[in-house]
């Protein structure tokens, strides 16, 4: 019991799904506010970075 | 379980937690980590899953009647899929792969499993939306998944059915999200009333039974496929398997021998009637 306890805390996928889950969020904002067309590519750039890296950032640290 | 639960043959009533699983819990808690909050993590899937529905239906532009024919399909072949990902990938360890699937099933069997019982199927605080919600990534694998058809039908001259499968696809994920939240929330006053959900529960709770689970019931929406593929718990057609709510009337009383009870660290391994000791 205790490996599989281990396991979850301190599982490596939640740094890879972290970068992935980063990785769509940015995909997503860029996608949405290109096709509303709403801020500037560069604004759209940077909304996208902070929300898809901090979305990414907890899942690791929450050890998802 | 509480008071409003129907008695008698009807959902499997709380008979106590075993030592095995309270001891479970206790450590599972303890190694969640500090940053997780429940409705972040529960935010999130639907805030992606929902974003990614309304960037489909956007882009759906007046359909045509045989377009919508895709939504059946896509539920059908869902339901297969998440019959077969939970039967032979969820409950089996299958080596290799980077250990891709043995870490789904150590999430699920090892722990899932472990978490909730028959027993006691229900989550006590939003922390324990860590071992009742799958990880953000998976919906973004499973939207990846849903990309391909999407594309194919898209850069065939029917952007119509490609948008409807993705938005459908993660529509079936949320669905399953949300249903298997409800098999697992404490309260049970509503849910006990709602077509589907109440069938999926008490479904599922049956499931969560460790002389059960590696065979019986194996979906997490609608028990269509362990209807077609006679591994539910219930002898009945396929509308009273999907509208049977919380009724036990019709469960088989023929199950397996099993080894030893909740507490036995061999509990859940099947063995053949005529097996000796």
């Amino acid at each position: 019991m205790a490996a599989v306890s281990k396991k979850i805390k301190r599982s490596s996928a939640s740094l890879t799904g972290g970068f992935v889950v980063g990785l769509a969020v940015i995909s997503l904002v860029l996608l949405i506010t290109g096709d509303l067309g709403v801020w500037q590519v560069s604004t759209r750039w940077i909304v996208g970075f902070v929300l898809g890296g901090a979305l990414g950032a907890w899942v690791r640290i929450s050890d998802l | 379980m509480n008071d409003s639960m129907p008695q008698n043959k009807t959902m499997p009533q709380n008979k106590g937690m075993p030592k095995r699983q309270a001891a479970f819990r206790e450590d599972f808690r303890q190694r969640i980590a500090t940053f997780y909050n429940g409705p972040l993590h529960v935010l999130m899937i639907f805030g992606i899953g929902i974003a990614v529905i309304w960037y489909s239906a956007r882009h759906i532009d007046n359909p045509a009647w045989y377009d919508w024919l895709v939504i059946p399909v896509v539920f059908f072949f869902a339901n297969l899929f998440e019959w077969w990902i939970h039967r032979f990938v969820m409950h089996r360890p299958i080596k290799g792969f980077s250990n891709f699937f043995m870490a789904i099933y150590t999430r699920h069997t090892l722990a899932h499993h472990q978490f909730f019982t028959d027993h006691e199927p229900t989550v006590d605080s939003t922390r324990d939306f860590r071992i009742v919600f799958f990880p953000p990534y998976a919906l973004v694998t499973f939207i990846l998944i849903a990309v391909p058809p999407t594309a194919m039908l898209i850069f065939s001259g029917l952007p119509n059915m490609g948008w409807i499968l993705m938005a459908t696809s993660v529509f079936i994920y949320l669905n399953y999200e949300f249903f298997h939240y409800c098999c697992h929330v404490k309260d049970d006053r509503l849910i006990k009333r709602i077509p589907f959900i109440n069938t999926i529960r008490r479904h599922h709770i049956a499931h969560h039974d460790v002389h059960l689970m590696m065979e019986t019931n194996f979906n997490l929406t609608y028990p269509f496929a362990d209807w077609l593929f006679r591994t539910s718990d219930l002898n009945r057609g396929v509308l009273g398997h999907l509208f049977n709510g919380y009724s036990a009337r019709q469960v088989k009383r023929k199950r397996r021998k099993v080894i030893g009870a909740a507490d036995d660290p061999r509990a859940g391994i099947a063995r053949a009637p005529n097996a000796t000791k």
